[in-house]
Order: structure tokens, then C-alpha cells, then sequence
């Protein structure tokens, strides 16, 4: 790291808005083992916006129910409770940023591109046996630190932008030189903060440079699904760069050509669907 | 008596102390690298995903 910027301090961290505590009491109860579909729908009703929230998304076309739900046992039923802590931690993460005015950040992209990068770290993971519900909700955080950049520093992102546009930079490499610090370092510090799990704190932390592993790991996936997202232009920015991809995580994930076209076409079938489920 | 000369091996002693050298690209191996890089090495030096993702919108074209 060059150290030539100014680093995020800790104090504009602190600025940040907690997560509510009705999301920490959810993610506290579903960590358990022996968690009760009572028990979480009795949480998720104690809070209005919430439950209305869960409600809209299990009615959502996303999830093809035909009938209309109307209660929160019967969405969370439906939804299954990790599910339910993903999109619940989702909705307040972009709840906590409602706008943000910082040229050159768009809001919708971010959005698209991280629920892109979820679904697709959903699909690997299926394919490779790890953890579904974690791999979605690291992908879908792990850009997790752009947007806290846009939010609490967006004079310093832009001239991010500008050094990127100037050198033909990598962003990671921009970000250093101009807040000497990267979005994948903040977004670790945010989800420490926010008290996020380990594994989707080091896979934000670790997403741009996966370390070496004997078998492939979240971080892995996440790192191989942002590339995805990026290579696929979800997002449809017209300045997109394809991040460096690491061929030693890429050969840990081990799929296929033929897994990875299936894997393409899930991802940009569920997308739409997803984005309108969380009205991101 | 033996005629065979045992061979020296020239090259300087490595250094257990000194720095990694930086991992190889994908551009750089291409014995190493998996199915993905070679290809796009043969294909102008593209990005390994923009090629697989090519090879994905040809085959949806099609």
C-alpha cells in the first residue's frame, strides 16, 4: 500500500448508523442450531418495516409462489430461515444507504452487480459442495466497502475515479494510492462493526486476492463470481474492467466449461427477479 | 574408470530469505495454467472470462 492517500479513519466508521438491533437479534437466533420458525417469525413481526419487507419479498415473482402469503410464519416457512437472514441483513444494509451523491457511483449498478455476484456464488457453490446460504451472502457484501465510500468519502472516490481514468489503473490500485486503503480492506473493518460472520468478513476482506488454500474455499468463490458478474457486464457499465482473475482459485472451483454456462444462464434468469425481490 | 562427467549445476543457489517471485499470469504458463488461460492465450491475450463468456453468447447466438 503506497500510504500517499488518506486513509478512511476510524472516526468516519463510527459515523456509520448501527444495524438494527431487531437484524442482530435475527442473525443471533438463526446462528443457533436449534432455531425455531416461532421464534424467528415472532422477531420478524416485532418489527413492522421488517416483516413488511419479508412479506413483499416472499410474494415476489422470484420466488413463484402462487398464492398470495399474508403471514410471516408462512414466508419465512417458504423463504427458509437463512434465506430470510440473507434478505432481511440486505434489506438493511441498503437501507442504511438511501443515497448516495457521488459522480461516477451508481447506486442501481452496485446493486445489480452484487446480487449478480451472489446468485452466482450460489450456483458454484451448489456445484461444489459448500455452503449456499454463506456463499450468497458474502457475494452479495463483498463490495460491501465501495459503497461506504460513496456514502462517507465520495469527494475522495471520485478523484479515485479520475486516477483510475488518468493511469489506467486497476480501481484497487486507485483506491490505494487515493484513500490509502481498498474498498475489500473497509468493507472487512464495516462487516467487523456490523458483526457480520468471519467467513463473509474474510471473503469481503480477501475477494480481489484469495490466499492459497488446499481446497476451494468461500473466498474463492466470491472472488471467481465478482469476475463473472464483471466479465458478463451485468451491470452495464460502459467503463467496465474485468478484475485480474486468480488461476489458482479458479482451479480450486474446478467446474467445467459446460458447468459454467449453466451457471451464466442461472445467474442472469434470477437476476431481474432478485433485484425487484429486494427493490434494489 | 567411469567416462561419465557428473554434471554441475550452474544456477545460483536459492536464496531461502529472499522475496517470491510474483505468482505467474496466465500469460506466462501457459503448461501450468488450466484449459480456461491457454485458450484465451491462443485468442489474442484476452481476459480468460470475457473469452469463456464469448464462447457462452456464441453458443446462446447459435
Amino acid at each position: 500500500m503506497s500510504g500517499a492517500g488518506t486513509p478512511l479513519r476510524a472516526e468516519r466508521l463510527r459515523e456509520l448508523p448501527p444495524m438494527p438491533q431487531v437484524v442482530l437479534d435475527l442473525q443471533a437466533a438463526l446462528a443457533k442450531e436449534d432455531v425455531s420458525l416461532d421464534a424467528v417469525a415472532d422477531t420478524v413481526s416485532h418489527d413492522q418495516a421488517l416483516a413488511a419487507k419479508t412479506l413483499r419479498i416472499a410474494n415476489c415473482s422470484f420466488y413463484g409462489v402462487p398464492s398470495r402469503v399474508v403471514s410471516i410464519r408462512q414466508a419465512i416457512g417458504i423463504l427458509g430461515l437463512r434465506s430470510v437472514s440473507t434478505l432481511v441483513l440486505a434489506a438493511a444494509v441498503s437501507d442504511r444507504f438511501p443515497r448516495i451523491a457521488c459522480a461516477g457511483f451508481d447506486l442501481g449498478r452496485y446493486w445489480r452487480h452484487s446480487v449478480a455476484v451472489a446468485l452466482c456464488s450460489r450456483e458454484i457453490a451448489r456445484r461444489i459442495r459448500l455452503d449456499t446460504d454463506a456463499a450468497f451472502t458474502a457475494g452479495l457484501l463483498h463490495d460491501l466497502g465501495r459503497l461506504v465510500m460513496a456514502s462517507q468519502t465520495p469527494q475522495q472516490l471520485e478523484r479515485t475515479y479520475a486516477r483510475r481514468a488518468e493511469r489506467d489503473v486497476p480501481m484497487l490500485e486507485a483506491e490505494r494510492e487515493v484513500l490509502g486503503s481498498d474498498h475489500a480492506q473497509l468493507g472487512a473493518e464495516v462487516g467487523v462493526r456490523w458483526r457480520f460472520g468471519s467467513e463473509i468478513v474474510n471473503a469481503m476482506r480477501l475477494h480481489h486476492e484469495p490466499p492459497a488454500a488446499p481446497s476451494a474455499t468461500i473466498v474463492d468463490v466470491v472472488h471467481v463470481a465478482d469476475n463473472v458478474a464483471h466479465a458478463l457486464n451485468i451491470a452495464q457499465d460502459p467503463s467496465e474492467i474485468v478484475p485480474a482473475l486468480d488461476s489458482t482459485a479458479w482451479n480450486r472451483v474446478g467446474l467445467s466449461q459446460a458447468q459454467w454456462f449453466t451457471v451464466f444462464e442461472n445467474t442472469e434468469a434470477e437476476l431481474d427477479g432478485l433485484c425487484e425481490a429486494l427493490t434494489v | 574408470m567411469s567416462t561419465h562427467t557428473p554434471t554441475v549445476d550452474a544456477r545460483p543457489a536459492v536464496d531461502p530469505a529472499a522475496p517470491k517471485p510474483a505468482a505467474a499470469t496466465p500469460h506466462d504458463s501457459p503448461e501450468w495454467i488450466p484449459w480456461l488461460f491457454r485458450d484465451a492465450l491462443r485468442n489474442h491475450h484476452v481476459h480468460p472470462l470475457k473469452e469463456l463468456v464469448r464462447r457462452y453468447r456464441e453458443k446462446d447466438a447459435s
